[in-house]
């Protein structure tokens, strides 16, 4: 049990952060396969699970360009039109949500039933304030096409890069509080 | 959490989108556009002009250069970002006349050269023929006489008008002031004159909050000639006037043209007096939206 939510924190990592040196040496691919596989075992224990490992398969398949080039979003140089980057970024983006979600919402429901209310409520919080910054950043960001305020933009990007990081942490708590029933249980 | 929450967060996602690529696309011009130029200069090393042009700042081929077959004698210096505007970027070419030791024009035998089009380069090795308004180029003068007065001061504004002050070194006579460009744009030049003989007559202001009110003659009023003692003064004040009804295309027209003073002293010896009028606009991003708007509506 704490090594499938570490594993997912891992993954996580790899999601994260992109260190780019010609390619990526920490490629989206691989965490979203980690988070696979933790989730396809996950699942098991908690229905809510499964909706993310349909999430995180769509998601290291359409990550795998990435790895060769990347595809964020850029300040400077904002997207100019409706192209195949452009889209797979959009639906990385789209999907990351229903991924984190997925995970957030599982733990959530596995920390109540273990009248871990601190945990849940934890998991809860960091689930919205992710899913605000990240939907903040996702209506502002194409205002970078008309205007010049940018302001916006880079705010909701710092405050989803913590909240992703905060997500990592709050799953890896979940591993340690969450693994001592589930032992005693079996 | 509320799933109405995630398809409003969805819905609000997708408007922005789909409204700014939208109104992106709404914005951008169809070409690069050259503005509507007014130039008048002599082919005389020293004199040059820019030829100002509008292009989309994410165009995938940008001017790169340009030629002007009519001139083998000149130099060019593009500048391609003077002004930096939401969706576009205001640059320059920059036209310079050199040495006489070059090819030379070829001009018309009455009148100056006449110039509409360039030939535009751009980064992907293409070219084309741009229309850039109108440049005349006179010949230069083998001997220019030398004119029996003395520019003092001068001054010019962003609010389309200038003056120039002469103080007269000999006993002379003014002709007349005589531009090119003094017909074509009778409904939005205003020129005056200011001297001690004709104070007389109706005048008429120019005001530039930067510089004050001048006041003289309208030229068209001006009893010409005028005789001028040594030491006399005379003021020559333009203004640029748009008329009210002007679209937003004539607001992007650049202006670089010469205003003469052609005189004649005791002796009979002429000469010309050149007095700059230059204007450039600096568009504000309304501008540039309504100019896009406009080049969009008329292709």
């Amino acid at each position: 049990m704490k090594t499938l939510f570490y594993r997912i924190g891992y993954g996580m990592v790899f999601v994260i952060f992109n260190i780019r040196v010609v390619v990526d040496l920490l490629p989206n691919v691989i965490g979203y396969l980690m988070i696979l596989s933790a989730l396809s075992e996950l699942r098991k224990k908690e229905h809510s699970f499964t909706l993310g490992m349909w999430a995180s398969l769509a998601l290291s398949v359409i990550s795998i360009p990435s790895f060769f080039q990347a595809h964020e979003l850029h300040l400077n140089q904002p997207v100019l039109s409706l192209n195949f980057l452009l889209v797979l970024n959009l639906a990385e983006t789209l999907l990351q949500w229903v991924l984190i979600y997925s995970i957030c919402d599982g733990s959530f429901k596995l920390a109540s039933i273990r009248g871990k209310g601190d945990l849940a409520s934890s998991i809860r919080f960091r689930w919205r304030f992710y899913f605000g910054c990240s939907a903040l950043y996702m209506i502002a960001y194409p205002f970078v096409l008309n205007t010049q305020e940018v302001a916006v933009v880079l705010f909701s990007s710092v405050a989803t890069f913590i909240a992703m990081f905060m997500i990592m942490l709050v799953i890896r708590r979940a591993g340690r509080e969450l693994s001592v029933p589930f032992e005693r249980s079996v | 959490m509320k799933r109405i929450i995630f398809v409003i967060v969805l819905v609000l996602v997708a408007g922005s989108w789909g409204g700014n690529l939208w109104y992106y696309h709404k914005s951008q011009l169809p070409e690069p556009f050259f503005f509507n130029h007014y130039i008048e200069v002599e082919n005389s090393p020293g004199f040059s002009f820019d030829l100002l042009y509008l292009e989309n700042k994410s165009a995938k081929t940008k001017l790169n250069w340009i030629e002007i077959p009519e001139l083998p004698n000149v130099q060019i210096w593009p500048n391609p970002a003077v002004n930096t505007y939401t969706h576009q970027t205001q640059g320059a070419m920059r036209v310079e006349i050199m040495d006489f030791d070059l090819v030379q024009p070829e001009f018309p035998e009455n009148g100056p050269l006449v110039i509409h089009r360039v030939v535009a380069h751009f980064d992907d090795n293409s070219s084309k023929e741009m229309e850039i308004g109108e440049i005349q180029v006179h010949p230069a003068d083998p001997k220019p006489g030398e004119a029996p007065l003395q520019g003092s001061s001068w001054g010019s504004s962003s609010e389309k008008a200038g003056y120039t002050r002469f103080k007269f070194t000999k006993d002379a006579r003014l002709t007349g002031i005589t531009s090119a460009y003094l017909p074509q744009l009778s409904d939005r030049l205003n020129v005056i004159l200011d001297a001690a003989s004709i104070r007389n007559l109706e005048q008429k202001e120019i005001n530039f909050s930067s510089q004050g009110i001048y006041s003289g003659v309208p030229l068209e009023k001006v009893p010409f000639p005028l005789s001028f003692k040594s030491g006399e003064w005379a003021t020559v004040t333009y203004q640029l006037d748009l008329p009210d009804s002007a679209g937003p295309v004539a607001k992007t027209d650049v202006y670089r043209f010469l205003l003469y003073m052609e005189l004649e002293t005791d002796q009979g010896v002429s000469s010309k007096e050149r007095i700059f009028v230059d204007f450039a606009p600096y568009l504000t991003n309304r501008e540039v939206a309504d100019f896009v708007k406009d080049r969009r509506s008329g292709l």
